[in-house]
């Protein structure tokens, strides 16, 4: 088929026509039918032969052609001879196309809008426009019926609700009887057909050209009404639509542009004083849209919805723009508009209307298709169940953070802040220079690369990064626990699905009378699911856990469950074996995933999986199952390998030959003295010490003991045997001097073995006391039910305080005075005091005690990782320990070269103004500092003992003769006290948004860089080889001009970076090969 | 049901081997952490130091004053150090630069290098371990003390007066970089407790020299107790008390007591013709102080009724005045003292004697030792007489221990020590050391080691520099 040049008109203009001429002097309208035609398919030639035997007197035919490889020209030019055919290159929109009728045509009275595969009637055209005549229509649509069976209804015009959202007036399959032949008003009618009039379409702007496919009608139509114009439906006109548009653009694009061009709509053309009530409410539908999706299992319809709020929120200014058009073309009130509406938000009564089995592609169905799903599920209560206790659990996720989410995440204990550039993270990720402490060169760690994303792709600044982070990953904790519990859900019979014995062979001989009769049954709650989450949040570790601000226990807590699954289904307990069956290789790589994100955080991960295997294997023996071992060791040893290789090199450095403790465990607080292993069943690890009631969440895993059969005491014992390893654990690093992570990184998994527990004491109720007779196992169970009711009531208690006891402020503002004074040069802080009160990770001082260093006042996520301490890092730490044991008063002057200018000891950990609770470091550490003959104090806040180096040397300056002369000496505490160390001029001071960067330029001389070598350079006009200063730091000749400070991009680890990446993306690859085990 | 058992069993194990290790208690204990510093005295240390820092606050300058530090630097190594002075209300420090070669002293004279009013000497000396004590020189009187070898928070000074013809000037020294301010409380035989009585919000500039007059402030008292309190900071303090009454008279200089203590020694003093002597107890707290003042004389007395342990009882924010040498059938001769608080609350106590003898008329104030040692230095040391070549020292030696001690006196020298005495010193009997064998030409720095703890004093015999007490080694 020939193809043509852009702009190519293939047949004579409209006032040249051959045969089918507008005739100004016909009385017929002068009627233009315009076709936007893009790839049509083989039904194309029937579109065409269904113009051309329209019997409108006055007809001509316009078509826009955007095919991609072939024009449709010739088969137009056989058919429809005297046609005006327009090429156009590219893709600009169905709309903008279209509109290029109002600029090639001149003279038409109606425009007559076809989509290309639409086969009209022959009077179609002819009975629109007299209707439109006789009812003063300014548009009008016939009754569009299936292609292949046009005895089927399609469409007979559409209402809308106030949201937008399009309710068909026919059922899906619904024969056409001439039910609803009637004339009548429509909000839209559907864009396969519209007749439009010429004036108004020019009066409206054509189509909106921002709604390029897919809600061009209804935007149309809207703005018809806005104007005044009627919209209806002539049902005696017909025509047969293909409508196979997912198949031409995909589902995910027409259900994308569906919802983005809706919400734009709704939000250009309602007026200013609804659109305030309205916009509460189409969030309210969103989220509802989106809880809807996730309890469905199908996540991903809401991805949709989720992106056109997403797209609303870049494009204010267009919206903003198309509402001004709006209001000039509007000339009937909002209220009117208004009442043409459907009432209610008719969404959830078209959704009920919808009986769809998901196979239909109008975007009305296809979305409503599911959403019925959900509907039927709500009346049988199953849903409704689920629902219910997902808003609970939801609602008091957000009333519990809502100062945070609403106010702010201070940075205390682990949730430090991020960078204040987004990418700087990743970016720093690529080079081994981390500069947190002093400076080092190390691989860093995996967490900085997931941190980084997620502060690139979340929206709003760092701080609202970190609230979604700690949101996030307590919601992934409970879908996981939800997915965990399902199997005990569909044992129960909670899914109501046809169940048949062949389903569960091996793990359920007992029942199998009772299943094999059990054909269909009434889907009930899915109380195990229930069950489990309840304790999984409501258990008050998750409340202590958000108080204490402990991001690696958070970390655990999501994805406890997850690795729980997929040990489970290895060891094939019970209903755990009938989940699907997969390979060992992709039961690893998922587990090694997993391993693996934890692991980035937490770097004993892989132990971590390990002594939970072991657990569980123990477990298994212990219940009479050892089949399952084998499997469960496999799986999770080799997952815990996997995990830890992704982490690789860092792993390398956390466990290393010079590795300290300190990055794998934590300097235990001297205010949180061993708790005792009563606390611990409390989970009275934090600010939220509520007393025994929660020690009567272990009831329902006791009762699961005391009455469960076959595989579920087999699973209790499993669950048991975690609780109590776990809790051994956390005991142990609670109560000696083991250097672990803190408690609640143990008892996240802890809890979850009491979750789960509780889920199998209902099935176990339910299967193994339920019918039999009556005996203690019946009071046994109300007994165990109110225990854990009981024994939730202080979670909830802990919602109360709206932020999880977290301090309303932390020290950014306080320090704030400190931080401006970066202008006199940059420096780094000293923090010494009592580790609850020293956000990030502390490293050892003393028992009880800790350290850490910044640059500038701000603790960042570089403090979560600091690696082991250098020998340079360990000089701050000698010389902090000489002034402790009274060995000098000269603090100051050791370290100066540091370019540590204020060391600083916080009783609290935040502002005293806060109420933190108190947490003093030791008087000796406190009146040590202020006797100190070069520290001055400074006063700020009583939280804070702030005393300031009046000795010392910025972290890049100028040199001095006599800081020179210092500096060629060695570093040793009594050579720097024997020193004159003058400052010399602050230069190059460091980027603000990355903390690794600095540039400036520096007069003739010599340049000090308090820094190590190794990781970065110092580059830049006349700038000589770096001298060691002090032994450890930096000192540049320099003659002059701008020099930078950069990291050093090194090949190694760049391909070492791209070698992880890869395994991360070939394990991900093989996770998602989820063939089944034959 | 084995299974059941074995699964339950688990659980209780888990959980009872906690719950019974828990027994042994899970109370919070203290972060050990480097060490107080803040002591009621100075001391030095036994290991050597990074760098050692010593405050001295009350050097006169004026004409007919004069006020000089000794370093002493005992080690083996020479050390240098800088010699920072500060002259009252004057922010611009004069510095001195001293090397002190490896065991000997070096003596800097302070008001020759900055005259004026009143300087306050900080002395910094890298490495080594380092003794500092500051002579005093007022008219014919001469007091050798101890300087700061930290600074503190709160300070206080027993004895005192603003009497006619007396002079007390109090020395504020804040050697640190912040400012700070201090409120002089004062406790006085009219006024009795007076809080801010020689001084309220005193501001006292970071690294200057604060000297108040208490003759303007709580005139015409005749026993002025005083506690300095810095608010927030930290400071010295000292003071220069010149009396010259017809019942008193002397010099009394020297750094001030650092906090108080429970229980408090004196090595020296005298139930001799023309000496009278007094214990001061002042109790600056809320409760009232029970203590008992033990009385150690070097002959039993005669009269085995004669009371050598008396209960004293001191009011809160007051101070009470114990007569030794009024007590009937105190034998004459040395005795030592011991004050012990029976409940618990701390004083703060100083022993004034007042000797006339035929040749001069001198007064001494000697804070209690809080602690016990078994090392400790003179760093004034013997001056000899070129005379008779008798050294004028007289060293006091308490053994407060229950068992008897050898003590022996030693000569610092380069390269360690020269024993110049050893004595057995039995249990509660006070010994007096004389020393004899010293170089006529020398200062000589005394070491004073024994083989269990005890308590130092010195004084000079044929000067007029009265009783004062050695720096112990901690």
């Amino acid at each position: 088929m020939a193809d043509y040049p852009a702009g190519t008109v293939l047949t004579s203009t409209m006032d040249a026509p051959a045969d089918s001429t507008l005739d100004p002097t016909s009385e017929a309208p002068a009627v233009v039918t315009v076709m936007v035609v893009r790839d049509p398919g083989p039904w194309f030639p029937e579109v065409l032969d269904a113009l051309a035997a329209q019997d409108h007197p006055n007809l001509a035919h316009l078509f826009v052609d955007a095919s991609t490889t072939t024009g449709p020209t010739e088969a137009i030019a056989a058919r429809l001879p005297g046609s005006v055919v327009r090429r156009v290159e590219g893709n600009p929109g169905f709309s903008a196309l279209a509109n290029l009728a109002m600029s090639l045509v001149e003279g038409a009275v109606f425009f007559c809008f076809c989509h290309d595969d639409v086969a009209l009637a022959s009077d179609a055209v002819r009975l629109l426009v007299e209707e439109a005549y006789r009812s003063n229509a300014a548009i009008a649509g016939p009754k569009l019926l299936d292609w292949e069976r046009p005895n089927h209804l399609m469409s007979v015009g559409l209402s809308v609700d106030r949201t937008g959202w399009p309710i068909a007036t026919v059922e899906p399959g619904e024969l056409d009887q001439e039910q609803h032949d009637a004339v009548r008003d429509v909000f839209v009618v559907p864009g396969g057909v519209q007749l439009v009039r010429a004036d108004l379409l020019t009066a409206l702007g054509g189509f909106d050209e921002s709604v390029d496919l897919v809600g061009e009608d209804l935007d149309l139509c809207w703005r018809a009404h806005l104007a005044g114009g009627r919209v209806l439906v002539v049902p005696a006109a017909r025509a047969r639509h293909w409508q196979r548009l997912s198949e031409r653009v995909g589902v995910g694009a027409v259900e994308e542009r569906a919802a983005r061009h809706r919400l734009q709509t709704v939000l250009s053309c309602t007026g200013h004083w609804r659109l305030l009530t309205l916009v509460p409410e189409l969030v309210a539908v969103t989220v509802l849209e989106v809880l809807g999706a996730v309890l469905a299992g199908k996540p991903k319809r809401a991805v949709p919805t989720i992106r056109a709020w997403g797209w609303v929120v870049r494009h204010l200014g267009s919206i903003r723009r198309a509402r001004a058009r709006n209001a000039h073309i509007r000339r009937v009130p909002d209220r009117e508009v208004r009442n043409l509406q459907a009432n209610g938000v008719a969404r959830l009564r078209a959704a009920l209307r919808e009986h769809g089995d998901g196979q239909r592609d109008d975007r009305v169905g296809s979305v409503a298709a599911w959403f019925s799903g959900g509907i039927e599920s709500l009346r049988s209560g199953r849903r409704t169940a689920s629902i219910a206790a997902w808003l609970v659990v939801l609602t008091l996720l957000v009333v519990g953070s809502r100062r945070l989410i609403f106010g702010q995440l201070p940075v205390v204990g682990q949730f430090v802040g991020f960078t204040t550039r987004a990418g700087s993270l990743v970016s720093s990720y690529f080079g081994r220079w981390d500069v947190g402490g002093i400076g080092q060169v190390r691989a860093l760690p995996t967490g900085t690369m997931i941190l980084g994303l997620f502060d690139a792709v979340v929206p709003g600044s760092g701080d609202a990064a970190r609230v979604w982070l700690v949101l996030t990953l307590v919601i992934i904790g409970w879908i996981g626990i939800w997915r965990l519990a399902a199997p005990l859900t569909r044992a129960s019979g909670g899914r109501g699905r046809r169940r048949h014995r062949d389903n569960y062979v091996g793990w359920d001989d007992e029942d199998g009378g009772a299943m094999e009769s059990a054909t269909w049954e009434r889907p009930r709650a899915p109380r195990p699911q229930i069950v489990a989450l309840a304790l999984y949040a409501g258990a008050p570790l998750l409340a202590n856990t958000l108080g204490n601000a402990n991001l690696q226990a958070l970390v655990v807590y999501a994805a406890a469950p997850w690795l729980a699954r997929i040990l489970l289904r290895a060891a094939a307990i019970g209903p755990f074996r009938a989940e699907r069956a997969l390979t060992l290789r992709s039961q690893v790589c998922t587990l090694g995933l997993i391993v693996g994100l934890v692991t980035a955080f937490v770097p004993i991960g892989p132990l971590l999986v390990l002594v939970l295997v072991a657990a569980m294997a123990l477990g298994l023996v212990l219940g009479g199952e050892r089949e399952g071992l084998a499997a469960l060791a496999q799986v999770g040893g080799f997952g815990a390998v996997v995990g830890a290789v992704l982490n690789l090199p860092w792993l390398f450095d956390v466990f290393g030959p010079n590795a300290s403790w300190s990055q794998i465990g934590t300097v235990k607080p001297a205010s949180a003295p061993g708790r005792g292993i009563v606390a611990l069943l409390r989970f009275d690890v934090g600010p939220f010490g509520l007393g025994w009631p929660a020690l009567l969440l272990m009831a329902g895993l006791l009762f699961a003991l005391l009455v469960a059969r076959q595989w579920r005491f087999t699973l209790a014992a499993v669950l048991a045997s975690v609780v109590a390893v776990f809790m051994v654990i956390a005991w142990s690093g609670d109560r000696f001097a083991v250097p672990l992570p803190p408690p609640e990184v143990f008892l996240t998994l802890a809890v979850l073995g009491l979750a789960l527990g509780a889920s199998v004491a209902v099935v176990a109720f339910e299967q193994d006391v339920t019918g039999s007779s009556f005996s203690l196992r019946q009071p046994l169970a109300f007994a165990a039910l109110a225990c854990c009711l009981i024994g939730l009531v202080p979670g909830v208690i802990a919602v109360g305080n709206g932020r999880w006891q977290l301090p309303k402020a932390d020290f950014t503002q306080t320090l704030q005075s400190l931080q401006n004074r970066t202008n006199e040069g940059d420096f780094r802080v000293l923090w010494l005091g009592d580790p609850a009160t020293l956000p990030g990770t502390s490293w050892w001082l003393a028992d009880g005690l800790g350290w850490s260093l910044t640059q500038g006042t701000t603790h960042s996520v570089t403090n979560l990782w600091p690696g082991s301490p250098t020998a340079v890092e360990d000089q701050v730490r000698l010389a902090v320990n000489l002034a402790g044991t009274q060995q000098t008063q000269r603090l100051g002057q050791l370290l100066a070269p540091m370019a540590i200018r204020y060391v600083i000891v916080p009783n609290r950990r935040a502002p005293s103004y806060t109420g933190a609770e108190l947490h003093p470091a030791p008087a000796s550490l406190t009146e040590a500092l202020r006797s100190q003959a070069d520290l001055s104090p400074v006063e700020l806040d009583s939280a804070l003992l702030i005393m300031e180096n009046t000795s010392w040397l910025p972290l890049h300056s100028t040199m001095g003769d006599s800081l020179h002369t210092a500096a060629t000496r060695p570093g040793d505490p009594r050579s720097l006290l024997s020193s004159q160390l003058t400052a010399g001029q602050p230069v190059m001071p460091v980027d603000s948004g990355d903390p690794r960067k600095a540039t400036g330029p520096v007069p003739a001389g010599r340049v000090y860089v308090a820094r190590p070598p190794g990781g970065w350079e110092l580059s830049g006009p006349g700038v000589g080889p770096r001298q060691a200063a002090f032994g450890w730091a930096s000192s540049f000749a320099t003659t002059g001009g701008k020099v930078s400070l950069r990291p050093v991009r090194s090949p190694i680890r760049i391909a070492v970076v791209v070698v992880q990446l890869l395994a991360w993306g070939a394990v991900l690859g093989l996770a998602r090969q989820r063939e089944v085990e034959s | 049901m084995k299974r059941r058992l074995a699964v339950l069993a688990l659980v209780l194990v888990a959980l009872l081997i906690p719950a019974v290790v828990d027994r042994g208690g899970t109370t919070a204990h203290a972060v050990q952490f480097g060490e107080m510093l803040h002591e009621p005295l100075p001391f030095g240390r036994v290991s050597e130091r990074i760098s050692s820092t010593w405050f001295c606050p009350a050097l006169p300058a004026r004409t007919g004053e004069k006020g000089t530090v000794r370093v002493l630097n005992p080690g083996i190594g020479d050390l240098t150090g800088t010699v920072t002075i500060w002259e009252n209300e004057r922010p611009e420090p004069t510095k001195v630069a001293i090397t002190v070669p490896a065991g000997s002293s070096k003596l800097v004279d302070v008001s020759a290098a900055n005259p004026g009013d009143v300087n306050a000497a900080m002395v910094e000396m890298i490495g080594g371990e380092v003794y500092v004590e500051s002579t005093v020189k007022v008219g014919a009187s001469t007091v050798a003390a101890s300087c700061a070898s930290s600074v503190a928070s709160t300070w206080s000074f027993a004895e005192g007066s603003t009497d006619l013809n007396t002079t007390y000037r109090l020395a504020i020294f804040n050697p640190l970089p912040g400012d700070t301010v201090v409120d002089v409380d004062t406790i006085t035989d009219d006024d009795g407790f007076t809080a801010g009585g020689a001084g309220k919000g005193v501001v006292v500039e970071g690294q200057s020299l604060r000297v108040i007059n208490v003759n303007e402030q709580a005139r015409r008292a005749g026993r002025v107790s005083l506690t300095v309190r810095s608010r927030g900071g930290n400071v010295v303090v000292g003071r220069l008390l010149t009396l010259n009454t017809s019942a008193r008279q002397g010099l009394i200089a020297g750094v001030a007591t650092a906090g108080d203590s429970s229980s408090l020694w004196w090595a020296g003093g005298d139930i001799a013709t023309g000496a009278s002597e007094q214990v001061l107890v002042m109790n600056a707290n809320e409760d009232r102080a029970e203590l008992d003042l033990s009385i150690y004389p070097a002959t039993p007395p005669s009269d085995p009724a004669t009371q050598l342990v008396r209960q004293v009882s001191v009011p809160p924010q007051s101070v009470v005045s114990v007569d030794i040498s009024g007590i009937a059938g105190l034998p004459a001769g040395a005795h030592s003292l011991e004050l012990e608080s029976t409940n618990g609350v701390p004083v703060v106590a100083e022993r004034v004697i007042d000797e006339k003898t035929k040749t001069a008329r001198r007064i001494s104030a000697v804070a209690g030792s809080p602690v016990v040692a078994q090392r400790w230095y003179l760093v004034e040391g013997a001056a000899t007489t070129p005379a008779s070549a008798v050294a004028d020292e007289e060293v006091a030696v308490m053994n407060p221990t229950s068992t008897p001690v050898k003590v022996s006196v030693r000569q610092v020298v380069p390269g360690g020590s020269r024993v110049l005495s050893e004595v057995d010193v039995a249990p509660g009997v006070p010994a007096r050391i004389k020393l004899s064998g010293v170089s006529a030409t020398e200062v000589v720095s005394l070491f004073i080691r024994a083989d269990t703890p005890i308590v130092v004093e010195r004084r000079r015999l044929t000067t007029n520099a009265p009783w004062s007490l050695a720096i112990p080694v901690l």
